[in-house]
């Protein structure tokens, strides 16, 4: 997989659309249908991926959904619609605006905006290390497959899932251990780095801030 | 001729069992020596000893003629040490392999233009230019060590250890490694137990054993001369 092609969104405006709209959204109490106009656009942007980016918002929305559901039997029916559709827009927001950027992208955009190197750095290495656990899982599940493991409800099941959990703790270990050890070797002085120059704003950039913008102060279409 | 690396009476433990007592060792400068051993005999142990990562139980180690008693000693001679690790996931520090390459010159303070260039440069000496904008994570395990070893090469150590370098390698992609590791021209430490490949590339073979190193000269190694491309780009013969 080559990384030479650039995001749509430049990654530093994508993190403060991100920003300013989830937090707007966030402290909103009543909906309108005009507060979606960013997402057409960014949706336009990225209609190749939306059926992958939508198959993310449905996983995403089990927790969401039962959380509303339990307020709505608890006859808050505002509430639970109001955190419904809060938590849907910006969860497509940001699933929007990211699809595509690897973790690396994000942290670069986080160090140019000024961000501690710290979060940064920390941010970059955690999705590193999720990322090398999750091939060991893979690993794992691909080797209960060939020895001829089915999960069932008895003991060896749930052994053996125990046996999984704590196996992939300790790789965990060794990972950070291994990881600590290459910034000692490699001269780390608690930055990353990129040869990559800055991606230039593009219209793209400007449209979107504007739209978003519109999205947040324009109230049009009243609809909780 | 002057020493990398002496070693008086090292001994190291592991969970508290000694893995060996009395190692001696020098290696001169420019030398390169393999150390080969049974699985579990502290060989990594060693490479990491030398490396700063770890203090031996007892003995002394000194690294270009200057005592190692303390992890803190390490500090001024870090940027001399090149450490290729077993399993290259390990090392990478980026996801694109032109940023990983890259990553020690930009710590050091190097400009981004004179990096790139560098960076260009190794890895058009090691034939994997192609591999720039690549995602080091999907890469295959011959082309991840090469990555890896370029990220070594390029902060120019004095100094280099190599631990296991041969794992999952094809042999077309081991037959590659020997080529660029007999053109280096710096002080090598090899671990590994694969025999044929390190006896096409180091001067002396250590075996490994609790009581210490036993060293035999390597008589089959073929290298008369080194070639190295510097970054401006000559060639240097010694």
């Amino acid at each position: 997989m080559d990384q030479t092609s650039h995001p749509p969104i430049t990654p530093c405006v994508a993190l403060l659309l991100a920003l300013v709209y989830g937090c707007t959204i966030a402290l909103q109490t009543h909906m309108y249908v005009s507060m979606s106009l960013i997402l057409f656009f960014l949706a336009w942007l990225k209609r190749r991926f939306l059926l992958i980016i939508f198959k993310r918002l449905v996983m995403l929305n089990t927790l969401i959904v039962f959380i509303a559901l339990t307020l709505y039997w608890q006859h808050q029916e505002h509430l639970a619609g109001l955190m419904l559709l809060r938590s849907n827009l910006m969860l497509l927001c940001i699933l929007l605006l990211f699809h595509g950027c690897n973790e690396f992208t994000i942290a670069i955009a986080m160090q140019r905006l000024a961000l501690p190197h710290k979060i940064t750095t920390l941010f970059f290495f955690t999705s590193k290390s999720i990322f090398l656990i999750r091939h060991e899982l893979v690993l794992f599940k691909n080797t209960l497959r060939i020895r001829g493991f089915t999960p069932k409800t008895d003991l060896l099941s749930y052994k053996t899932l125990a046996g999984f959990i704590g196996t992939l703790v300790i790789k965990a270990l060794e990972r950070s251990v291994a990881l600590q050890k290459a910034m000692l070797l490699r001269g780390f002085q608690g930055e990353i780095y990129t040869l990559s120059r800055r991606q230039s704003l593009s219209s793209n950039d400007a449209i979107a801030t504007l739209l978003t913008l519109i999205s947040l102060f324009w109230h049009q279409g009243y609809l909780l | 001729m002057s020493c990398s690396l002496t070693m008086k009476n090292i001994s190291a433990a592991r969970n508290g069992v000694t893995l060996y007592n009395g190692i001696t060792l020098n290696l001169s400068h420019k030398e390169k020596i393999a150390i080969i051993g049974p699985n579990g005999c502290g060989k990594t142990t060693l490479l990491e000893m030398i490396a700063g990562l770890s203090l031996p139980q007892s003995g002394l180690l000194e690294l270009f003629h200057r005592p190692m008693r303390s992890l803190d000693d390490f500090k001024t001679v870090r940027t001399m040490i090149g450490y290729l690790f077993q399993d290259s996931d390990n090392q990478f520090l980026a996801p694109i392999v032109e940023d990983d390459v890259a990553f020690s010159l930009l710590a050091q303070g190097i400009s981004k233009e004179e990096a790139a260039l560098k960076t260009a440069m190794m890895l058009q000496d090691l034939g994997i230019a192609h591999l720039a904008k690549k995602v080091v994570y999907h890469l295959s395990g011959g082309e991840k060590k090469l990555v890896a070893l370029a990220g070594v090469l390029i902060a120019e150590p004095k100094l280099m250890l190599l631990d296991e370098p041969t794992n999952g390698l094809d042999n077309a992609m081991q037959q590659k490694l020997v080529a660029i590791l007999r053109k280096i021209d710096k002080s090598i430490i090899i671990v590994s137990h694969h025999r044929e490949f390190l006896e096409s590339i180091v001067d002396k073979i250590y075996t490994m054993t609790q009581e210490g190193l036993h060293g035999t000269f390597n008589a089959s190694n073929p290298q008369k001369s080194y070639i190295w491309r510097t970054y401006d780009g000559h060639e240097t013969t010694l």
